[in-house]
């Protein structure tokens, strides 16, 4: 079809016209996509595109008020709706008039910017229909709230209301589930999904060219603009003109409004009780506070939004049906999640799982971090560079017997959270007084499974959780103290690798805090191993055995002392040792079982530091040997 | 032909017409009159297809005008308030309507332009009130519309430019048989120009009558008459709208043909007696009244 039959039908002429209408508009920002290239002159982080996002956005927002005014203004809905032309034909014809507004300068905008930017990216073409299709999402949305709109201050309301609203909803939507169903964790994926499809489409302007997932972004704003559009064009085709000019007269944006508002109400009602219960409420009490926040916080919801759309509380009765609709949608809510939509039991079969873990109580967690490695035994030339070489080395159970351990631990968890209180509702955590922890298990396939939990001991608890508390906690402690576990604790593990020794005195928590940001670097009072007795490695092992085993482990309330001393281990990078256990990832890809593979330390890659491991009096026999071993007199000192 | 069945057309609680029954005939000028509010305007948009009745039916040459792109390039509404983009001109604005009208006719639109006092080249938004009216006015007529409906078309404009108007419409309207809708509250407006009135009050249609009829049978009569004839006894001869006296002098209005009326006046051997001439306004009170409505409220 050429332009000229094109532009000679009905919705041909609505696209040139509407087109030339909004040009002056259009020129300025195209010469504003082109502008905000040369601005700010210095690229940090991509200001300039976000700067370009900006003016797309801002373009977005204007071009609807301005190309279908006929929804704002009775003498426009004249002119506009007596034309010959079929509402649905003049609707397209005015999107489409606006789309090609928006896109035209988009690809030449980031050209030019990646110009000026020395072409850093590789991947413009695939970021250039990024932005078309997102800038797309966001225009449409626009345009559906001004086709649901009566007058203009109503459509800048209508924005704000959808785009605060929504993402409240969701935000607090996925609290509120966090808070009922026992064991949720995000994902790598759930966090990502829940982070663009709890954002409006304007938000665009804050992802950035390198977010994970970007495919899934560019197909989230293509599904949702087909959505959006499709319901806009239904609403302006069934909409009356008599609105034009009038606010406040779409009823389904108002039943819309105020069912979003009111569930978004409910649930940050609901994941506020529950949070207030957490510290105050004793169990089982926070179960109907939270119940009845959120029942409160609909109804007042409702009452203020009748207000606002009728002025007045005399035909409430009337407007019942955002009432039920809200009510109703929470229940429906609030029952899939009771259910704990099978995200409170799921896990991994045992065949499955490559390596599993658990975190250890708060005081001494520090020692199950991760170290960095580098298996030795690759061939040079396949070896990744050096600052690229970060596989961890973390503290797991790679046996069958120990990953079934892990496995079984969970089921009791799930036991007890089912014992407390089920169908699962918000508030039941209330006076949740006892130490949080997760398990993990790293999968064959290579992804991470987590489950969080909580162990409730409480008096207020059922019999039955806190006889399941008790058979939980010593489970723990088993796995804890299993020959297994302890060979994977890196300090032990790496063992070989150990260079210096230094008696520090304990900076409190200044000193601790450092430990964690900075890393520690060994001072000139540290001596090196290989002036300690010649079967000190052998002794050294046997001590740590000797404390771990007993579940003698540094605290952090030791640690946090600005008085007396300690000892840090200060291990080697480079230097090659035989892992006893735990698992190590290669390439973040998958996870092998490390004993008996033959590695050397790394630095971290982001801190460039190795950390040292500090040994306080509580591990008793480890410390006397340090004592024994730093008074001794040396072979030769540093 | 236009035609309305029981047409109904409600703005949330308020009905803006009420089970409207009317029939327009090709080729004539029709005029709709009544207070602010009564409905005019919304029958205007709803035969041009811009609102849509909630019951019954609007039908030109036997189709809705609602969703009918075919049937809506026969007819142009001139609201009350017309609207173009601000920075358009007449010109422009010409060739944009000249791709969506079939008939447009652009030598007509160049002798409307020159006919009337508006810049064809100055944008919309620089025109005055009158002036965008006639702009309106241009536009419409060049789009030879087979149907003209018209909001309070004579507003803002001087008296020539009213006495062209009228002229040029009912030129479309002998040359080319074209129906013209003219809603206003202005009656003396319609006195000398319309076919047939009609009034609507409240959403509903009170009166629909040819002009020619109207009058006929609405007779004002001056007379004196000997003393002992008063109201009552000319009431028992005379089908009375009106009655007013000032001394000895009566002025009524009386229902029935000239001749009819002049006979049972004179039967009361009336020292004087004459006819003189009713207003539209005046014959529109009378009929109103007759039907039992309060005219002071209706008129305003």
């Amino acid at each position: 079809m050429t332009w000229k039959t094109f532009s000679g039908k009905p919705g041909g002429t609505v696209f040139a016209w509407q087109f030339r209408r909004s040009l002056p508009f259009t020129v300025l920002y195209w010469a504003a996509m082109l502008g905000v290239c040369f601005w700010p002159p210095y690229d940090r982080v991509g200001d300039r595109l976000v700067a370009i996002r900006g003016a797309m956005l801002v373009y977005a927002f204007l071009t609807p008020a301005l190309q279908l005014g006929g929804c704002f203004s009775r003498p426009q809905a004249d002119l506009v709706h007596a034309l010959p032309v079929r509402r649905e034909e003049y609707f397209w014809a005015t999107l489409a008039a606006s789309l090609v507004g928006l896109w035209l300068p988009v690809t030449p905008s980031l050209f030019l910017r990646e110009l000026l930017c020395g072409f850093q990216s590789a991947d413009i073409f695939p970021h250039i229909a990024a932005m078309l299709v997102m800038g797309t999402a966001a225009l449409i949305f626009f345009t559906l709230a001004a086709v649901a709109s009566g007058a203009y201050f109503e459509y800048a309301l209508n924005s704000f209301l959808l785009t605060v609203a929504y993402p409240l909803l969701m935000v607090y939507l996925i609290f509120l589930a966090h808070n009922v169903i026992p064991g949720l964790r995000y994902s790598g994926f759930f966090d990502h999904f829940m982070r663009v499809a709890g954002s409006p489409p304007w938000a665009f302007a804050m992802y950035m060219q390198g977010d994970g997932g970007f495919g899934f972004v560019v197909v989230w704003h293509g599904l949702l603009a087909l959505g959006l559009a499709g319901l806009a064009y239904r609403l302006y085709c069934r909409r009356p003109s008599e609105q034009s000019g009038m606010a406040r007269r779409c009823q389904g944006m108002e039943l819309f409004l105020r069912v979003e508002l009111s569930l978004a109400a409910a649930c940050f009602a609901g994941h506020g009780m529950d949070r207030i219960a957490w510290d105050f409420i004793p169990f089982p009490w926070g179960v109907p506070l939270a119940l009845g926040a959120i029942i409160l916080s609909i109804g007042g919801v409702w009452l203020a939004t009748e207000l606002f759309y009728h002025h007045s509380l005399r035909k409430l009765g009337r407007h019942w049906r955002p009432l039920a609709l809200s009510l109703g949608v929470m229940a429906a809510l609030l029952g899939a999640l009771s259910t704990g939509l099978g995200l409170d039991t799921a896990m991994p079969a045992a065949e499955e799982i490559a390596a599993a873990s658990m975190s250890m109580p708060e005081e001494v967690d520090y020692i199950r971090f991760a170290w960095s490695v580098e298996l030795t035994d690759e061939p040079e030339e396949e070896r990744q560079p050096w600052e690229e070489r970060s596989d961890p080395l973390w503290p797991a159970l790679t046996s069958p017997e120990g990953i079934e351990k892990i496995r079984a631990l969970q089921q009791k968890i799930i036991q007890m959270e089912r014992a407390i209180q089920f169908p699962y509702l918000p508030g039941r955590s209330s006076n949740w007084t006892e130490d949080s922890g997760f398990l993990e298990y790293s999968l064959v396939q290579g992804d991470d499974f987590w489950y969080n939990f909580s162990i409730r001991d409480t008096g207020a608890m059922p019999q039955r959780a806190q006889e399941l508390a008790g058979e939980i906690k010593a489970l723990q402690e088993e796995i804890f103290t299993s020959e297994d576990f302890i060979n994977s604790l890196c300090p032990l593990n790496a063992l070989d690798a150990l260079d210096q020794v230094e008696k520090s005195p304990r900076l409190g928590a200044e000193g601790y805090t450092y430990v964690w940001s900075e890393g520690d670097r060994p001072r000139d009072t540290a001596r090196k191993v290989s002036g300690f007795s010649k079967d000190f490695r052998q002794k050294l092992e046997a001590a740590m055995r000797a404390d771990f085993s007993a579940g003698r482990f540094p605290t952090r309330e030791e640690l946090l002392k600005d008085e007396g001393q300690l000892y840090k281990l200060f291990y080697q990078r480079g230097v090659e040792f035989t892992a006893k256990g735990g698992a190590v990832n290669r390439r973040g890809a998958f996870t092998l079982p490390a004993a008996g593979q033959r590695m050397c330390l790394n630095p971290d890659p982001v801190s460039q530091t190795l950390l040292p491991f500090r040994v306080t009096w509580e591990m008793t026999e480890t410390y006397a040997l340090l004592e024994e071993e730093w008074n001794r007199p040396q072979k030769s000192a540093r | 032909m236009i035609e309305c069945k029981q047409l109904t057309k409600r703005f949330g609680e308020k009905t803006a017409l009420n089970q409207v029954d009317l029939q327009v005939q090709p080729g004539s000028i029709f005029g709709l009159v009544g207070s602010n509010g009564a409905g005019k305007s919304t029958l205007l948009r709803i035969l041009a297809g811009v609102y849509r009745p909630e019951a019954g039916e609007a039908l030109l040459d036997g189709q809705s005008p609602w969703e009918n792109p075919s049937l809506k390039a026969r007819v142009r509404l001139l609201a009350d308030e017309f609207y173009a983009p601000g920075q358009d001109s007449l010109q422009r604005m010409g060739k944009t309507l000249s791709r969506f009208y079939p008939g447009w006719d652009p030598a007509y639109f160049e002798r409307l332009c020159r006919m009337f006092p508006v810049e064809e080249t100055a944008r919309y938004s620089a025109l005055s009130k009158g002036n965008r009216r006639q702009a309106g006015l241009i536009l419409s007529l060049a789009s030879r519309p087979d149907l003209l409906l018209l909001d309070e078309v004579f507003d803002g404009l001087d008296p020539v430019v009213r006495k062209l108007v009228k002229k040029l419409l009912a030129e479309e309207v002998a040359e080319r048989n074209m129906t013209v809708v003219l809603a206003s509250h202005n009656l003396r407006e319609m006195e000398d120009f319309c076919d047939t009135l009609a009034l609507l009050h409240k959403g509903g249609l009170v009166l629909e009558r040819e002009l020619d009829q109207m009058s006929l049978y609405l007779q004002r009569v001056q007379a004196v008459f000997p003393p002992q004839v008063d109201r009552a006894a000319l009431a028992q001869k005379l089908c009375l709208a009106s009655w007013e006296s000032t001394g000895s002098l009566c002025t009524f209005v009386a229902r029935g043909s000239r001749e009819e009326v002049l006979a049972a006046v004179d039967s009361f051997s009336p020292s004087f007696r004459e006819t003189l001439p009713l207003s539209l306004e005046e014959v529109f009170i009378c009929e109103m009244e007759a039907s039992g409505y309060d005219m002071e409220n209706i008129l305003g």
